[in-house]
């Protein structure tokens, strides 16, 4: 039972930050970009459930679930890109908008003559890994880099570390899904189970950025 | 599974673990970088702080001692030169002389006994010998006492004597906090009656002036103590900044008041 409600994590555990944006409506842009990808995450993780309990009910792609997880890795990359965009994690050479340009035409090639679109893609999952990684590890240097400290709370890095955390952890995950799924696939559900425990961590740590206590994380 | 399969599951399981370690290990770097950053700051903070509070006691000290020479002077000079012309005046005899020079020989002897009274204020204003002698509160009875006859202010005073004196000479810097607070008021606020209390509480000596004028908010004050026509302002500014007190200004329909919060160890002055 509790493993059943844990491989539903991804549904449910979406709503708590959902619910608490909601409750406390911050108007902060970024923190709108995060919403926005939570409401695409629990469309798609709601989905991505439901073909699984209505297997024998659905026919053609319906009854896969695959496709949306990969529809997930796309939305979670633009949106934080996006997100590290609004909050001034940008490079001076680099746009960010060209960063999803890239993002999306590799995926798409991916799509197109390497993997299903209608299956997990590994190559996918571990490019937006790799992207969101990068931007966690810009973000915390340039924190490092500025002189002040800011002594308010700050949702954004509250967000970043979950993020850093969740991608960093996956990363392995995400690059040999495939192959665990034809080599070892009892060892991979028990993963994507730990990958849900990460996630559970990923939207606590949203909605503790959302609810945005009034207190330093350093005093 | 295969060889290979357990040889990827391996490979996963230690990757996992690897970067799950290695956030963990940035993660606790940054904290402790930015805690360290912190605090590196705020030392920085303090020895500003301290730095300025020097600068405004030296710059106060030096007010204070040029207030008591400019003060000593008009007493002992002007005050001495005024009170000799006017025993000499009196020494002059008055009887040859004609009505209307009669006249203008008695209004010089007022207009000098005027002045002396002047002089005499002025200097009392610039250094308080009654608060060197007597303490603060009798200094500021003083005063008030002078402001009172002087104006059309009725002034109530109500000082609590549970608390001597305070050291260091945070005294004079009370005293001068009241006595600019006081003169704003008299020449803003269009007041008609003036209290003044004190009262020890908790770690503090709590001074407050309530008047039914026209008052300040603290916002207000914040503001106006930037102006380059704030000195007096600023000056309270700093003097409070140099006493670690908190300086509160309060507005509302039927009087304003100002309080004054300066710490005391134990309710006894430090």
């Amino acid at each position: 039972m509790l493993l059943e409600v844990l491989r539903c994590a991804e549904s449910w555990t979406v709503l708590i930050p959902l619910i608490t944006f909601l409750i406390k409506r911050p108007i902060s842009k970024p923190l709108r970009i995060v919403f926005v990808y939570l409401c695409a995450a629990f469309v798609l993780h709601t989905m991505a459930n439901l073909s699984i309990f209505f297997y024998y009910q659905l026919s053609g792609f319906l009854k896969y679930n695959n496709w949306e997880y990969n529809l997930h890795s796309l939305a979670i990359t633009v949106c934080f890109v996006l997100f590290f965009q609004s909050i001034g994690v940008k490079s001076r050479w680099l746009s960010s908008y060209w960063v999803i340009v890239f993002f999306l035409v590799v995926s798409a090639i991916i799509f197109l003559l390497i993997d299903d679109f209608f299956l997990i893609s590994s190559k996918v999952f571990a490019l937006e890994g790799l992207i969101l990684l990068i931007y966690c590890m810009y973000f915390f240097f340039q924190k490092l880099k500025d002189e002040e400290v800011d002594l308010d709370f700050d949702p954004f890095l509250i967000i970043v570390t979950g993020l850093a955390i969740y991608e960093s952890v996956n990363f392995f995950v995400f690059l040999f899904y495939n192959v665990l799924m034809t080599r070892a696939v009892a060892f991979a559900s028990s993963v994507w189970d730990f990958h849900n425990v990460i996630y559970i961590a990923f939207c606590l740590l949203i909605t503790y950025a959302f609810n945005g206590r009034a207190r330093s994380l350093y005093r | 599974m295969g060889e290979q399969g357990s040889y990827i599951v391996s490979l996963v399981m230690v990757g996992i673990g690897a970067m799950l370690i290695l956030v963990i290990a940035f993660l606790l770097t940054f904290n402790h970088s930015q805690r360290r950053k912190f605090r590196h700051r705020q030392e920085m903070m303090t020895l500003r702080e301290e730095q300025q509070n020097l600068l405004i006691e030296a710059a106060i000290k030096a007010e204070e001692s040029e207030r008591k020479r400019i003060a000593e002077e008009l007493h002992d000079d002007v005050g001495a030169l005024l009170s000799a012309t006017k025993l000499y005046m009196h020494h002059i005899d008055t009887g040859p002389l004609k009505e209307t020079d009669r006249l203008s020989h008695e209004k010089c002897i007022e207009l000098l006994g005027e002045s002396i009274g002047k002089v005499r204020t002025i200097s009392h204003n610039l250094h308080s010998i009654m608060m060197e002698d007597m303490g603060l509160n009798e200094g500021i009875r003083s005063f008030l006492r002078k402001l009172e006859q002087s104006n059309s202010l009725s002034i109530i005073v109500e000082l609590d004597e549970s608390y001597g004196s305070f050291t260091g000479g945070k005294d004079i810097n009370i005293y001068r906090i009241i006595q600019e607070l006081c003169n704003n008021i008299l020449k803003h606020a269009d007041a008609q009656a003036l209290t003044i209390r004190s009262w020890p509480e908790n770690k503090h000596v709590n001074f407050q002036l309530q008047h039914d004028g026209k008052g300040l908010s603290q916002e207000m004050f914040e503001q106006l103590r930037f102006q380059s026509n704030g000195l007096g302002l600023k000056n309270i500014q700093n003097r409070v900044a140099l006493l670690k007190g908190i300086i509160l200004f309060d507005v509302n329909d039927m009087n304003s008041s100002v309080l004054l919060k300066i710490p005391a160890e134990n309710g006894v002055p430090a």
